[in-house]
């Protein structure tokens, strides 16, 4: 297992620059997920890091070895960085049985006879596919050919595991069983590992900490809870988690918070983290989850309103309803229990409000 | 798991093992460029030299190309060629399109063994095909002969002239349209044509507006190929125009090749040259036209199967049809030979059971001339053709499974020599031993011989691998690399054995065009290095046509026998 160093890491093809400035640490035993939307970089990074494509600025280094460093012409080819990478498709070796596809990787280590067997078993138990030894991918699920091309990455016990969207040709039920047994699985052998997805609920659950990633630059880096209850733009409040997102007018300032006007006489107080200008346009978002519904007669604070609520979608454990603020079209979730075309108290809390400044 | 560093790949240093790696592939590329370059490049260079090659002094002149063209000759060959590719690829064109459609989207009885039936001239050497034609239709041929005992008069028909031997050599053709347009008809969206149905329209109307507007580009591109085909042709030219002097321009390469005296190689290289040029634009052109093809292709789930078109109450006369000209073709002239090969002179005037006779066959058995031709062909078609599969297999890794980084020259090299007729690469091959030191020693053997069939077909050969190799996912070598394997080893654990199929298909590919080539061996073979085309051809010219007869039977038969055990025993698929 080792620590991992990436320093301005940058790829360019022609003109097009695919990867600008990219750096980041993963401790021993961490898990790292690069998030982010197609195109937006999170492979390139993953592909340089296991050596399959050379990027053209910056340094790798994994547990003290150097594999990368432009400055000094160092480039160590995939073959020679004992990682492990996972590809979506899997790429299980079709002409051979399972074991067998594990047996190829120890061969290359000139690891045989016993021992050879013996890992090759200990890592299909590792996954609970020991059974299956004999099968030839072609005959295995989707699931459990997912969990063999892990056991394949894991048998010669990586230096650092790569996951490239592992879980996403899992069906959704699938998927979320996957998600906790890999977990649970990283949690036990306590690989480094680095996990690259466009799945938000994957991120989150999985990582220890997550970089989110758009057009070739890390735009957030942090724990889930930080990525989530505080993006730091607009981007990451959109992508990670739905948001609600309107366009204000700064039009007072008192004790800390600011006074937007949302429409014509809608107004909300929010508390940014920088000192906005008087007249200043803010985005202003809010998760559909944090607006609350006022009940009984508790006293009114600010950012209550009296809204008329005109859509509502059942999704079974919770309800998204919908209404018109100031204009703007906002949705919120509950429990259950409003009616369509009612009028009902809301609340938007200061605190669960987030705003940017509209180049953000 | 212990929480030590993991096993790394052992030993060997990494530069060390990258150097080799990077020397295996550019080793494979240059082997690539010199096979290509074979018989090209002294061929170029004799085109332009005043001397023949071995007395060459490295001045370049024009003056054999003026010479060419200042030649009387030329413009009746010029006229006989364009004639020659009119009539044949005319015949092929329609033919061809037309059978397709009958068996491969009709209702017609017996579609898919009459589609299988057709094809079968593919797998036959033209050389076969103009002996069969001379003992049926021929002045004094079996047919010719029937003709005459019914009527009382001779056949109104002459196959020496340029019209007899076009048709024939559009027999050869026929085979190449049908596969082409039979693929694009059965592969057409049934959507298409179900919507036209429920617009109203009958079959014939179908078949006009949807089915064959939708076949062009098939048609276009067996078109092109068919220009290339009547370009190259060449054994049945020589057999039925030799006699009467009609020239093409192959046979006029062939004949001043084999001047008596001293041949004039400067004015053939030329010859060769202009030929070159003229496939080379064509193969060139058809390129274009494939690339371009591709946008006529709908990708996309097919909406159920494709409904045969119903005949109705044609469907029976079109199967007489079909039968008629399956008769008339391969069946008249394999039965000549098989008839001429059993029999001591063949003739519809004498029962053939007062002339049967194994002599032929004993003939074959007992000379030792025409016993080594056998064993040298199929010697050439299973080496020549494991090698050439090898080969084929070594290129196309380099070229399409490599970080190499000149992989795309590679790719366009090994397809070159489609655009190089047999007879030329014949001649480039002879050049060549002369011409490149050390190569001499391989001169009047099998081995030439193998050189010369492998670089004619390497294109056929990465036709079928390259494609295969393209549909299989990187991630498998990726996956490969990154676990810790060498280049070659995941070519030859991983890949290799994913594509199996391919390369068992491009093995007896090989092996069928090794057997029934005979263009590339026409200037390099001598006593000792005969193979069964040149043994026919050579019988042939003091009329031994029994011999001929027998051997186009044991060839044939060779061909069938090793198409069978592909295709029942290895599941080779061999079109479609």
């Amino acid at each position: 297992m080792a620590d991992v160093v990436v320093q301005n890491l940058g790829r360019r093809i022609g003109n097009l620059e695919i990867l600008k400035d990219v750096s980041f640490t993963v401790a021993e035993g961490e898990f790292l997920t690069l998030l982010g939307p197609s195109g937006c970089g999170k492979s390139t990074t993953l592909n340089a890091l296991a050596g399959l494509d050379r990027p053209s600025a910056g340094r790798i280094v994994v547990g003290g070895e150097t594999f990368y460093d432009e400055a000094r012409g160092i480039f160590v080819d995939a073959r020679y960085r004992n990682l492990g990478l996972m590809f979506q498709s899997y790429a299980l070796w079709p002409h051979m049985t399972v074991a067998q596809n594990l047996d190829f990787t120890l061969e290359i280590r000139k690891l045989r006879g016993a021992e050879a067997r013996k890992r090759v078993m200990e890592s299909l138990e590792l996954v609970d596919m020991a059974q299956y030894a004999g099968r030839y991918p072609g005959e295995l699920s989707g699931g459990q050919q997912q969990r063999v091309a892990l056991a394949r990455t894991l048998v010669y016990q990586p230096k650092l595991l790569l996951l490239d969207e592992p879980l996403s040709n899992l069906d959704a039920k699938l998927r979320d069983r996957a998600r906790d047994w890999l977990r649970d699985l990283q949690r036990r052998t306590g690989v480094t590992t680095i996990y690259v997805t466009h799945d938000q609920t994957e991120a989150l659950s999985l990582s220890d900490r997550i970089i989110v990633m758009n057009q070739g630059r890390i735009v957030q880096h942090g724990t889930p809870t930080t990525i989530y209850e505080t993006p730091g733009s607009m981007f990451v409040a959109d992508f990670v988690g739905a948001s609600n997102a309107f366009e204000a007018e700064v039009v007072g300032f008192e004790e800390g918070t600011a006074r937007l006007r949302l429409g014509e006489d809608t107004h909300i107080l929010v508390r940014p983290e920088f000192t906005p200008e008087l007249g200043e346009r803010l985005t202003v978002t809010i998760r559909p989850e944090r607006i609350e519904a006022v009940t009984g007669d508790s006293a009114a604070e600010p950012n209550d309103f009296s809204v008329l609520v005109d859509a509502t979608s059942y999704q079974g454990a919770r309800t998204v309803y919908g209404f018109a603020l100031g204009g703007q079209r906002v949705r919120f979730e509950a429990a259950a229990g409003l009616d369509s075309d009612t009028t009902a108290r809301i609340r938007l809390p200061v605190e669960a409000i987030r705003v940017y400044r509209a180049d953000a | 798991m212990n929480s030590s560093i993991g096993t790394s790949v052992p030993g060997r240093s990494r530069a060390g093992s990258e150097r080799s790696e990077a020397f295996a592939q550019y080793s494979i590329a240059l082997f690539c460029l010199v096979l290509v370059a074979i018989p090209l490049l002294p061929l170029i260079l004799q085109a332009f030299s005043a001397q023949p090659l071995y007395g060459w002094d490295g001045s370049l002149t024009f003056a054999n190309f003026v010479h060419l063209f200042g030649l009387p000759e030329i413009p009746a060959l010029a006229g006989t060629t364009l004639l020659f590719c009119v009539i044949s690829i005319a015949f092929s064109t329609i033919f061809g399109t037309v059978l397709a459609l009958l068996v491969g989207r009709t209702d017609i009885p017996l579609r898919g063994a009459l589609s299988n039936i057709l094809l079968w001239p593919m797998f036959v050497s033209p050389l076969v095909i103009g002996f069969g034609a001379i003992l049926t239709y021929g002045p004094s041929g079996y047919i010719s002969g029937l003709y005459m005992r019914f009527t009382g008069q001779s056949a109104p028909w002459d196959i020496y002239t340029v019209w007899g031997l076009s048709l024939m050599s559009g027999i050869a053709m026929v085979p190449m349209t049908i596969l082409y347009c039979i693929s694009s008809a059965q592969q057409q969206d049934p959507r298409l044509e179900a919507a036209a149905r429920s617009a109203g329209a009958g079959p014939l109307r179908i078949v006009s507006r949807i089915t064959i507007p939708l076949m062009r580009p098939a048609i276009v591109y067996a078109f092109v190929m068919n220009v290339v085909a009547a370009l190259e042709m060449f054994a049945i030219p020589l057999l039925l125009g030799g006699p009467v002097g009609i020239q093409l321009i192959t046979t006029f390469i062939y004949d001043k090749g084999f001047e008596a005296g001293r041949p004039d190689y400067g004015l053939v290289s030329a010859a060769a040259i202009i030929l070159l040029i003229m496939v080379c634009s064509l193969v060139a052109l058809q390129h274009i036209l494939l690339s371009r093809a591709h946008r006529f292709i709908s990708i996309g789930p097919k909406g159920g199967r494709l409904q045969p078109l119903e005949l109705g109450g044609w469907r029976w006369p079109a199967f007489g049809l079909v039968l008629l000209y399956i008769a008339m073709t391969m069946g008249a002239l394999g039965f000549g030979l098989l008839l001429r090969s059993f029999v001591s002179i063949l003739t519809p005037f004498i029962s053939p059971l007062e002339l049967l006779t194994l002599e032929n066959y004993r003939d074959v058995l007992f000379n030792p001339t025409y016993r080594q031709s056998v064993i040298n062909t199929v010697l050439l078609a299973v080496i020549g053709g494991f090698v050439a599969t090898a080969i084929v297999g070594a290129i196309a890794f380099v070229a399409q499974r490599s970080d190499f980084r000149m992989r795309g020259t590679v790719d366009m090299l090994a397809q070159l020599p489609r655009a190089v007729p047999g007879l030329i690469v014949s001649l480039g091959v002879f050049y060549a031993a002369i011409f490149v030191p050390g190569l001499g020693i391989i001169a009047g053997t099998l081995w030439i011989l193998g050189l010369a069939y492998i670089i004619r077909y390497l294109p056929a050969g990465y036709g079928i691998v390259a494609p295969a190799l393209l549909q299989v996912t990187q991630d498998f070598d990726r996956a490969a690399r990154v676990a810790g394997a060498s280049w070659a080893m995941t070519m030859r654990r991983i890949v290799a054995p994913v594509v199996k199929p391919a390369f068992l298909a491009c093995y007896t590919l090989m092996m069928i065009l090794f057997l029934k080539e005979y263009a590339a061996a026409i200037f390099l073979f001598r006593p000792g290095n005969e193979v069964i085309s040149m043994t026919m051809l050579t019988a042939w010219i003091p009329g031994y046509t029994g011999i001929v007869s027998s051997l186009a039977v044991i060839q044939i038969a060779i061909t069938a026998i090793l198409i069978l055990i592909a295709t029942r025993l290895f599941g080779v698929k061999l079109h479609g």
